[in-house]
């Protein structure tokens, strides 16, 4: 078992000549495509290192949005600066004598740091897998990865959830309201496309709501559903139209907040019953965790819809927009 | 009763949390008396912690209820609990400046760009006490990383492209910082099977692996910090920022790294650090001192002056790497001595920008050679300006003054003759750089000058804070004895070879 | 050779690719690139440690960690992407624009004297 098989050296393999491969193309779209594809690859990675949950939250977020986002901005570079996005990158003429020793220096970097650190980590102690697998039983969730998201370092996930917001916010700022955007109208093969996001919308919010009610026990969680979410928003945006309520209501900011929320209030309910702050264990844990993770869920979904269609439309100019120039 | 410090901590990490998430929800004027209410509350509450902790000693507070390893575990001792104060001084004059600075803007775009400023920098405060607060490597990683998103969100607050430019200038460079600490975390979770700083402290040995998670996590905090060469992203960043941000990065984001690193370097990483390596970041500091000094010479506008002023006294906390290792005595001062820098520092250059943005609201500009005569038009201000740079100079009777004087101490103590002359030298650079300014500001002013009308909600935060810069100089003993409190410095240099 | 240390390796190799790509290019999405690939390396990294013979079964605390750090790495992608779109469109004049990156880098270097 702990002997890598044929697949591990060929994913390896594999991982570093796509992002090198990635990294040296010189059309963005090639290298993009690159990108995900190295995310799906690491998808299969995750599966043969025994992470089911991290194979899910990879191919949905890792390289399924962020690749989303990357093509999103790649085509409204190309809107506003025509040619910038396959046009070969400028390189110093130091860099290009150095072009060979920069390789070797790498090489040699990655070579020392490699054999300072693999071995001994080898020999490294055992991580929590023990302690975290007693404590499970009374932590609301038998899958021990959401036991620990939720509740042993569910403090950790309530600011992760912040970072979340604070993207949000970044947003807001550098292009003002994303209620704002313009949105393109479903015509020629986006209409095609709006048929098919009203036909998956259901099942995807409800593949969304099992994920949720299986991450309890079974791979899966707010992550991977709220991932899930933010896939059919971006579709639905893609689109056009059918999303159209929801993204531009006055409901937004209420939704966007209810994961930081739902682990406020929940901690702070477990302070006025006498806990700590996030303190929740046995009977009512499990059913408590449900309820932050179907806030979470629903704040992630429309955090990663509206990212995306942040990077992938720019602001109607002349509203929401800073205003252009201006060196004060 | 017992007076207890947990109640404090928790209302230290949650209440503005909270206050920034109801800042997104509620109208304008309630957001507001939302954001005056944090400011209100958290300052007695930081000192209420900080009674406990003089008190009782460190306190832990385990967050879930989950002991640790599995949990994670807030921690106060002496030296998180004088940077939440620090927090809490500076955090409510910017919220109450910031209040009047944005108070004008009547197109809808601006205003809603503009209206994003208090709860991100809700969001910030909260980001800012819970690093300060954390007891857990991984957990300080996702403080750091709000902290990275909220500079960069309220740089680009001031909406312009210079803005937008400074932010993409910093933001990938502070990704890439976040990564170097990250895989230090992982490698040093791999050798030690815990993330809790306190388990961490006594597995940590001399061997090569920590070595290397000691120089990854140091890289990546070091670019935080912007010391040499890594301070190119902070001039532009902080200049080009509105004022209230300008305060908020240099004088407590900054700040925020350089006290992870005084975390771990004293905490954790004592068994590996050789004079090797501290020689090396003690004379990065040193060439960050003098080459920040140089720079602020050359600046024509007043903000940049005051942003390569950061560069400059960042270096300052640095020289205590090689100080340490020097023996106990020169130990203890010089742990002393940066803590309180790092403390002076972060009051003046708020004071510093917070003025210079009130003075920039009067005049329009910053632009330092049409500023003749600024300080017979603008006393008040030009007056807060002076007292800051009093302390950012290391003159008595500020707190830069004693935080000077204890490095200084230091250095002679343990025979760095060359670190004592950096430290008399950055001293000299800044009184040039400040007295260019004061002096331009002191000339005759142009015919026909009157007062110009005081912006009372501006020009006052920025006194407070100048004022405050002074009087820790004066009473720096409540401050010296809280940071008595915790792991001291003592052992620290006794434990190095 | 063992599994972990294979992967462990390799996400230390597409860290360093990550890591030297960033400072090696100029164009802006290449370095945006270049970070998810060294956010990627640490992670596969991390939980690599989880898969050591020492361990009869996965360690599911790199796997929560590695959950926390990806939603981190999607914001701040979004957050730089945008940023990087803005930056080209307030730019002043189009023509110039073709060459910030460039005039950026230079400028940087250029500081770093």
């Amino acid at each position: 078992m702990n002997d890598p098989i044929l697949i591990d050296f060929l994913l390896a393999a594999g991982l570093v000549l796509l992002a090198g491969f990635s990294l040296r193309v010189v059309d963005l779209f090639t290298g993009v495509v690159t990108f995900i594809i190295f995310g799906l690859i690491m998808s299969v990675a995750w599966v043969r290192l025994q992470a089911p949950d991290l194979a899910l939250a990879e191919a949905a977020i890792g390289s399924g949005i962020t690749g989303a986002l990357f093509l999103g901005a790649i085509r409204r570079l190309e809107e506003s600066t025509p040619g910038s996005t396959t046009r070969p990158e400028y390189y110093s003429p130091v860099q290009r004598e150095l072009y060979v020793v920069g390789v070797a220096g790498m090489s040699l970097a990655l070579y020392l740091l490699g054999s300072a650190l693999v071995p001994p980590l080898l020999e490294g102690p055992a991580g929590l897998a023990e302690p975290v697998s007693e404590a499970v039983g009374t932590a609301g969730a038998r899958n021990p990865v959401t036991a620990i998201i939720l509740n042993m370092r569910g403090y950790d996930t309530m600011l992760e959830l912040v970072v979340l917001l604070l993207a949000w916010s970044g947003v807001c700022v550098l292009q003002g309201d994303l209620g704002r955007t313009n949105i393109l109208p479903a015509t020629g093969e986006l209409a095609v496309l709006g048929a098919f996001v009203r036909f998956l919308r259901h099942p995807g919010i409800l593949m969304a709501g099992y994920l949720i009610w299986v991450g309890g026990d079974e791979p899966g969680g707010a992550f991977q559903a709220g991932a899930m979410l933010g896939g059919v928003g971006a579709l639905g945006l893609m689109a056009g139209g059918p999303t159209r309520p929801l993204y531009s209501g006055p409901g937004v900011r209420p939704v966007l907040i209810a994961g930081v929320a739902a682990f406020l209030l929940a901690g702070l309910s477990s302070i006025g019953t006498g806990g700590m702050f996030l303190e929740y264990r046995g009977e009512h844990a499990k059913a408590l965790l449900l309820v932050i993770e179907i806030f979470s869920t629903l704040s992630i979904g429309l955090v990663l819809t509206l990212l995306f269609a942040a990077c992938t439309f720019a602001p109607d100019p002349g509203r929401g927009a800073p205003a252009r120039g201006g060196h004060s | 009763m017992i007076l207890s410090g947990e109640p404090f901590m928790v209302i230290l990490l949650l209440l503005p949390l909270a206050a920034a998430i109801l800042d997104l929800l509620l109208p304008k004027r309630a957001a507001t008396a939302v954001l005056f209410l944090a400011a209100l509350v958290l300052p007695p509450a930081a000192a209420g912690l900080g009674a406990a902790v003089l008190k009782t000693g460190a306190i832990s507070y385990q967050l879930g209820g989950w002991e640790t390893p599995l949990g994670i575990r807030l921690y106060a001792d002496g030296l998180s609990t004088l940077m939440l104060l620090l927090t809490s001084v500076i955090g409510s004059a910017i919220s109450i400046y910031a209040v009047s600075y944005f108070a004008e803007g009547s197109n809808p775009a601006e205003r809603q760009r503009i209206d994003m400023f208090q709860p991100v920098w809700l969001i910030g405060w909260t980001g800012l006490n819970g690093l300060f607060l954390s007891g857990d490597i991984f957990n300080l990683y996702v403080c750091l990383e709000i902290l990275t998103l909220t500079s960069i969100c309220l740089i680009a607050v001031a909406g312009t492209h210079a803005s937008i430019r400074a932010a993409l200038r910093y933001l990938p460079i502070a990704i890439a910082g976040s990564l170097f600490y990250l895989l230090g975390v992982a490698v040093l979770y791999g050798a030690s099977g815990t993330l809790d700083l306190e388990l961490l402290a006594g597995r940590i040995t001399h061997e090569t692996h920590f070595l290397i998670a000691f120089a990854l996590m140091v890289t990546g905090l070091l670019i935080k910090a912007a010391l040499f060469p890594a301070h190119y992203w902070l001039p532009p960043a902080h200049a080009n920022a509105p004022a209230p941000v300008s305060a908020l990065l240099s004088g407590l984001v900054v700040t925020a790294a350089f006290y992870i690193l005084l975390r771990i370097a004293s905490g954790l990483f004592a068994p590996v650090e050789t004079p090797g390596w501290a020689g090396l970041l003690g004379i990065l500091g040193a060439i960050s001192v003098l080459w920040g000094g140089l720079q602020a010479l050359r600046q024509d506008r007043l903000k940049m002056v005051v942003a390569y002023s950061t560069v400059s006294q960042v270096g300052y906390g640095f020289l205590l790497f090689p100080l340490t290792l020097a023996g106990s005595a020169a130990a203890g001062y010089a742990w002393n001595g940066a803590v309180y820098f790092a403390l002076a520092h972060a009051v003046a250059k708020a004071a510093a920008f917070l003025a210079v943005g009130a003075l920039m609201h009067q005049i329009g500009h910053d632009r330092l050679q049409e500023m003749t005569g600024a300080a017979w038009r603008s006393p008040f201000i030009l007056m807060a300006f002076a007292l800051a740079s009093l302390s950012l100079m290391g003159l008595p009777p500020s707190a830069g003054f004693v935080a000077k004087w204890m490095l200084l101490k230091s250095a002679l103590l343990s025979g760095h003759w060359g670190y004592g002359m950096v430290i008399v030298g950055g001293g000299i650079l800044a009184m040039a750089y400040l007295f260019r300014v004061l002096e331009i500001a002191m000339r005759a002013p142009p015919e026909g000058w009157s007062r110009l009308p005081l912006p009372k909600g501006l020009a006052f935060p920025a006194m407070v804070l100048a004022v405050t810069a002074v009087l820790l100089g004066v009473f720096s003993d409540l401050p010296l004895r809280l940071l008595q409190v915790g792991p001291v410095v003592a052992d620290w240099g006794r434990v190095a070879p | 050779m063992t599994t972990a240390g294979l992967y462990l390796a390799t996400g230390l190799a597409v860290f360093v690719l990550g890591a030297v790509g960033l400072f090696w290019h100029s164009n802006l999405i290449r370095r945006a690139l270049a970070l998810n690939f060294m956010a990627t390396g640490v992670f596969l990294f991390l939980v690599a440690l989880g898969r050591r013979s020492t361990i009869p079964f996965a360690d599911p605390v790199p796997h929560a960690l590695v959950l926390t750090g990806i939603v981190v790495a999607v914001s701040t992608t979004a957050l730089l992407l945008v940023l990087i779109c803005r930056f080209h469109e307030t730019a002043e004049n189009k023509s110039a624009d073709a060459t910030e990156d460039e005039k950026g880098r230079t400028e940087t270097a250029g500081d770093r004297e």
